[in-house]
This record gives structure tokens, C-alpha cells and sequence, in this order.
């Protein structure tokens, strides 16, 4: 064998997307390797699924109080099915730096050419990809059997407006996360960023129930996560820009609520992507200065 | 972070380095046995904090060149600095002093060029292979992150199978591979990819006699044969001497020494050791070696057929009468001696004469 010892060529945008996909082929083929145990963690969605098809069957009358045209199953399972990928979006980073720090595999790939956001991408990807099968099986579930209204007067253009800046800013904020695996030494399995957002966002960003009823009190937490917009404002897009009554603060904004929602997520991830991709850099900056990037050095 | 203004020459050299150093901050823990249980980690993380951080220099300015076509060994024991100096070099590590050129390109200011010049194959690293894809899947994943097209990755995938007598394994999973031919699947990973330098990072540690020859083999026959260059960290005398023309000694992060081992040699003295063997040679005996006139260092190894002996290796100043001096000494501690006998100076006795201490220690 005679190795070329002609000068290097950098790594083409083709040659990148490939190997992000590469990463998608690799986590599918493990994600599906135990086909009996990926079948349960589905089963797991459609039990999720089922509970709140029930409750809405048991009589919550949402759309009375809260001026919802839809019923609750179409109102929680919108709320589940973008709450599955956003949860994907935002744990992600931090779920694969930590196992590619836990298999040592984090060294290989930062020393192949591979640059950190194609790097951090492919890490995350598979994760995304997985959730996206999630929402199938949820939106799919809730078509065949309870009812779930199949949205037709939606506007593409506008799912789409929600939806990618609500990727954007929860992204940005699984980057922090990331970071706080060496800034904070988050190793665990846990860290303060991913912590708040997912304690906040499941609690009081309107996934299960409308924000209203929540005491006033703690109504205020809503507006601290991108979920909270990106929530209502993909309910709006999907069931019409008036369908449901707009969370307490939006509601005494003027112009229409969906709008507000997709420029607080627009300004969100402007925000979000940049300080999160920054936390995330100096997490990596740090952890090769003092040698803790793998779990050997 | 100081860097000095070197100017790299890639004509001539694959790897320049420059006073690099690399230190870690160290911080005791609570000493174990407190009594504090489970709650001793606890207590022992809140208390690291507020401890005074001690540095400790894993590379201390260190200075060398791998020349074009060189393979170099770095020798040196565990916790020399071996591993630390090629994370630096593959840009794992951040240099705190120093530069560092490979293939030409600065490791601080040039991070992508780097990674695309070189393959750092590191000990243990097999772990981070994929265990539920065959090995075929493992190395078409790495081989995309290379930006190596589908057909050539397929022609180089089969190609380097063959080369190290994995064909049979490619469908595969690593889990039900022996040590060997993980070790084997990391060299195939990296020789696929061919990048103009290599760091081979200990890489027969933990093969079988068998298995660490022929992975000695395919770096002889595909690596150098091939005039590719690189650093070869090793704590084997025999496997740096096979492999390298030159070798760097490692100790406490920094190179004592560097030559061909025949130089290395010579600076020990072509016949100033003592070789000693003996079913079992006391500590306190051997203290007493190192006080007799003529010794500078006596150093015990685990040696002889079957392990059954041990060898004393006596580094002498002057070897007019020291053996009779020996042999007396030995007898009347009441040592049963194999034999007494003058040999050729290996590289661990070179390692020994610069520190006083065994390699393999």
C-alpha cells in the first residue's frame, strides 16, 4: 500500500452532510437492533396516547372553557407530539456528548475531521429521529382511534414558521446544556439547563393543559421557555389562528397571537443559538485545556 | 498561552515540536478510610473545591521532529507523558506552552488540517466502535467521516480486511472479536482513511505474544514500508527497537533522550553491565549491590526460562573486579547465583542509567 503524502483536502459540505447522515444510518440501525425492546419504548408513546384519549373521553370540556373548536384530544396531542420533539431537540446535544463520553467514543470522533457542529449534529440527529417516529406513532394513534382532527385548513408556510425557530431556540438551549457536561461537570446524566427548561416546559408551557389554569402565581414561568410559543403558536397553525384563547399575557398584546408567538421565537433563537452554541464551544475549549474530554485522558 | 514563533518545515519533517508543555491541575480527595462510608465521595467532591490546585506537569517542554518517512518510538513508562504528548498533537488537548507542527500544520491555529493529516490510534480505543454494527458498518462509519466515497470506501474496507486477516470477521460484531483483532479493527479504521502521519499509541498493549506480532508486522509491512511517518508510544524495548530507527525517552513528561538505539546504547557503555541470575535476589541484598565500589544502579526484573529467575541488572563504572565483588557479596548473604555474566546494554538499560529506574516499573 503506498500512502499519498500530498497535502491535505478539507472536507466538502457534501462530504459533511454525509457524514451527518451517516450518523442517522448508524443510530436507526441501533436504535432498531432490539427490535422487541423498540417496540416497547412505542408502546410506550401509544400508552401515553391512550391515558389522555381517556381523559378527554371522560369529559374535560376544554373547548367550552377555553375556546377550543377542537376537544382536548385534539389539544394535548398537538401539545404531545411537538413536546416529544422539542424534548428531542433540547436533551439531545447533552445525551450524546455524554454517551460519546461514556464509550470513549468522543475521542475518535474529534479526532477525525469531523468539525464540531458536524460533531455535535451528528450526535443529536439520530435523537431527533427517533422523536419524529414518536410523533408519527401519537398523531397516527389519535387519527385511527380517538378522533384526533386531522388538521386541513393549517398553512404549511406557517407550521413551518412555527416550527423551525421553536427547533432553533430549544436547540440553542440543548447546546448550553451540553456545555454544562465540562463547564459544570454534568456528567451524570443531568444537568441545571435541561433540568429548568424540562421541569418548566412539562409543567406550565400548556403541553396537558391550557396555561389559564394554572394559579397565577407560577403563570409567569410560562413565558421563560420557547415552548410555551411554540405550543400555542403551532395549535394556531394547525386549528386555525383563533382556535383556542391565547395565554394570559399574549392576550393583552396587540395583533394576532400567533404572530406574537412566532416573533418571540424568532427572537429566541437569535438569542438562543448563538449564546448556546458559545456555551457549548468554551464547555469543549474547556475540557481540552484541563484534560477531561474523555473519560481516559 | 505562550507559543514561540517557529516556522514549520513540512519538506522535511512530519511532525515538529517546540518546548510544548502540558500540565493538569491535581487535587486531593479525602484520604479513604475516614469513616465517612458512602458519604466520603460526597464530602471528598464539596471539599475539592475549596482545596489549593496543585499543577502537575504531564508534558514538560518537550522538543523534537519526526523526520519524513520516520516512524519514531517514544519510550517511556506508564504516566510518562507519552499519551498526553499525542492527545496535544491530535488536538485533544490544548497546549498550555509551546508549539506543535503536524504535516505542517500548527495543532493550536490549524486544528482541521491537522485532524485531516493525521490518524491517532490509541490504546483501548477499539471500545469506541459501535457494538452493534458488524465491523464492515464500523469502518464504512468512520470512513464517511473522512470523506471517502462509497466505492473507494468499499475497495479500501475489503482491501485492509484482507491485509490484516479479517475478511472472515467483516459481518461481525466486536463484542465477539478477541483482543487482537479489535486491536486490529482500530488499525483498520486508521489505515483505510491513510493519512500522511500516524500515532500509534501502545498499540500491541494487551495482545497475546501472537496477535502483538502480527499487528508489529502490518505496521512494518503497510506503515513503514509505505514511508509514511509517525510516533509509536511503546513501553516495549524490543517492540521500539523492531519498529523504529529512532527513539524519544520519555520520563516525567520529558524526553531524556533521543537517538538511534544503537546510539542510545552506546551512552550507556558497550560492556558495563552485569547480568545477574538467581531463583530470588533479596531487596535488602540488592541495596547492599548498589553499595559496593564500581555500581551505580542495581535493577531487579522477573526474567529466565519460565519466570523462575530473577535478573539483576548492574549498571557498572568499572567492571575490573566488580563481578568477584559480587558474587561475594551474594554468597555470603547466602544467594544461590545461575550465573554472572557481562551483556550488551538494551534501551531499558538506557532508561535505567538516565533515571535510575525500570520501564516496565
Amino acid at each position: 500500500m503506498s500512502i499519498d503524502q500530498t497535502a491535505i483536502r478539507p472536507l466538502t459540505g457534501r462530504q459533511q452532510q454525509a457524514a451527518v447522515w451517516v450518523f442517522i444510518k448508524r443510530d436507526l440501525s441501533l436504535l432498531t437492533r432490539f427490535k422487541v425492546s423498540y417496540l416497547t419504548s412505542l408502546m410506550g408513546t401509544v400508552q401515553q396516547l391512550v391515558i389522555y384519549a381517556m381523559i378527554a373521553r371522560f369529559g374535560l370540556s376544554l373547548s367550552v372553557a377555553h375556546g377550543l373548536t377542537g376537544g382536548y384530544v385534539d389539544f394535548v396531542l398537538t401539545g404531545l407530539a411537538l413536546n416529544t420533539l422539542l424534548t428531542a431537540a433540547l436533551t439531545g446535544p447533552y445525551l450524546g456528548l455524554i454517551e460519546s463520553f461514556w464509550s470513549n467514543r468522543i475521542e475518535i470522533l474529534l479526532a477525525s475531521p469531523l468539525r464540531l457542529p458536524g460533531f455535535v449534529i451528528g450526535l443529536s440527529v439520530g435523537k431527533l429521529v427517533d422523536a419524529v417516529i414518536q410523533v408519527a406513532v401519537i398523531l397516527l394513534g389519535g387519527w385511527l382511534f380517538f378522533d384526533f382532527v386531522w388538521p386541513d385548513g393549517g398553512n404549511a408556510l406557517v407550521f413551518l414558521a412555527v416550527l423551525i425557530p421553536a427547533l432553533a431556540a430549544v436547540i440553542g438551549l440543548g447546546l448550553a446544556a451540553a456545555g454544562m457536561v465540562y463547564l459544570l461537570d454534568a456528567r451524570g446524566g443531568q444537568d441545571p439547563v435541561q433540568f429548568a427548561v424540562q421541569t418548566i416546559s412539562s409543567l406550565v408551557a400548556g403541553v396537558y393543559f391550557p396555561i389559564q389554569v394554572l394559579p397565577a402565581a407560577v403563570q409567569w414561568l410560562c413565558y421563560l421557555v420557547p415552548q410555551t410559543y411554540a405550543i400555542d403558536g403551532m395549535r394556531r397553525a394547525l386549528f386555525g389562528a383563533h382556535a383556542l384563547a391565547p395565554p394570559p399575557l399574549i392576550s393583552h398584546l396587540p395583533g394576532s397571537p400567533l404572530l406574537i408567538d412566532v416573533l418571540v421565537l424568532l427572537a429566541y433563537a437569535a438569542a438562543a443559538l448563538p449564546l448556546g452554541w458559545l456555551v457549548f464551544r468554551n464547555g469543549m475549549e474547556r475540557a481540552r485545556a484541563d484534560g477531561r474530554l474523555s473519560r481516559w485522558l | 498561552m505562550a507559543v514561540n514563533a517557529a516556522t514549520p518545515d513540512p519538506e522535511r519533517f512530519a511532525v515538529e515540536v517546540y518546548g510544548v508543555r502540558k500540565r493538569f491541575i491535581s487535587r486531593e480527595g479525602l484520604p479513604l478510610g475516614w469513616g465517612f462510608g458512602d458519604a466520603h465521595w460526597i464530602i471528598s467532591s464539596l471539599i475539592k473545591y475549596r482545596q489549593e490546585r496543585q499543577w502537575k506537569n504531564a508534558v514538560d517542554g518537550v522538543d523534537l521532529t519526526v523526520r519524513r518517512g520516520e516512524l519514531l518510538g517514544l519510550l517511556g513508562p506508564n504516566g510518562a507523558g507519552k499519551t498526553t504528548f499525542l492527545r496535544c498533537l491530535a488536538t485533544l488537548l490544548r497546549l498550555d506552552e509551546g508549539s506543535a507542527f503536524v504535516n505542517g500544520y500548527d495543532v493550536v491555529r490549524q486544528p482541521d488540517e491537522v485532524k485531516l493529516s493525521m490518524n491517532l490510534i490509541g490504546s483501548g480505543q477499539w471500545s469506541a466502535f459501535d457494538w452493534g454494527l458488524t465491523v464492515r458498518q464500523n469502518l464504512h462509519f468512520f470512513g464517511t467521516l473522512y470523506g471517502i466515497a462509497k466505492a473507494e470506501r468499499n475497495r479500501r474496507i475489503d482491501e485492509t480486511l484482507e491485509w490484516l486477516g479479517l475478511t472472515g470477521r467483516a459481518k461481525d460484531k466486536p463484542p465477539t472479536l478477541s483482543a487482537g483483532e479489535r486491536q486490529k479493527m482500530l488499525l483498520a479504521k486508521a489505515f483505510m482513511v491513510r493519512t500522511p502521519v500516524f500515532f500509534l499509541d501502545e498499540p500491541t498493549v494487551g495482545l497475546d505474544p501472537d496477535g502483538a506480532h502480527q499487528v508489529r508486522e502490518f505496521i512494518t509491512r503497510e506503515l513503514i514500508g509505505s514511508g509514511t511517518s509517525g510516533i509509536l508510544t511503546t513501553h516495549r524495548m524490543d517492540e521500539a527497537e523492531d519498529l523504529c530507527a529512532r527513539v524519544a525517552i520519555m520520563d516525567h513528561g520529558r524526553v531524556v533522550a533521543i537517538g538511534t538505539p544503537l546510539e542510545l546504547k552506546k551512552t550507556v557503555g558497550e560492556r558495563s553491565i552485569l547480568e545477574i541470575r538467581a531463583r530470588r535476589v533479596p531487596r535488602d541484598a540488592l541495596q547492599t549491590l548498589r553499595t559496593l565500589p564500581g555500581i551505580r544502579t542495581a535493577v531487579v526484573a522477573p526474567a529466565g526460562e519460565e519466570g523462575l529467575e530473577e535478573s539483576v541488572r548492574l549498571h557498572c563504572e568499572d567492571l575490573n573486579g566488580t563481578a568477584g565483588r559480587v558474587a561475594d557479596s551474594l554468597a555470603s548473604a547466602g544467594i544461590a547465583v545461575s550465573s554472572i555474566e557481562t551483556t550488551q546494554p538494551t534501551l531499558e538499560d538506557v532508561f535505567i542509567a538516565l533515571t535510575n529506574k525500570r520501564i516496565a516499573q
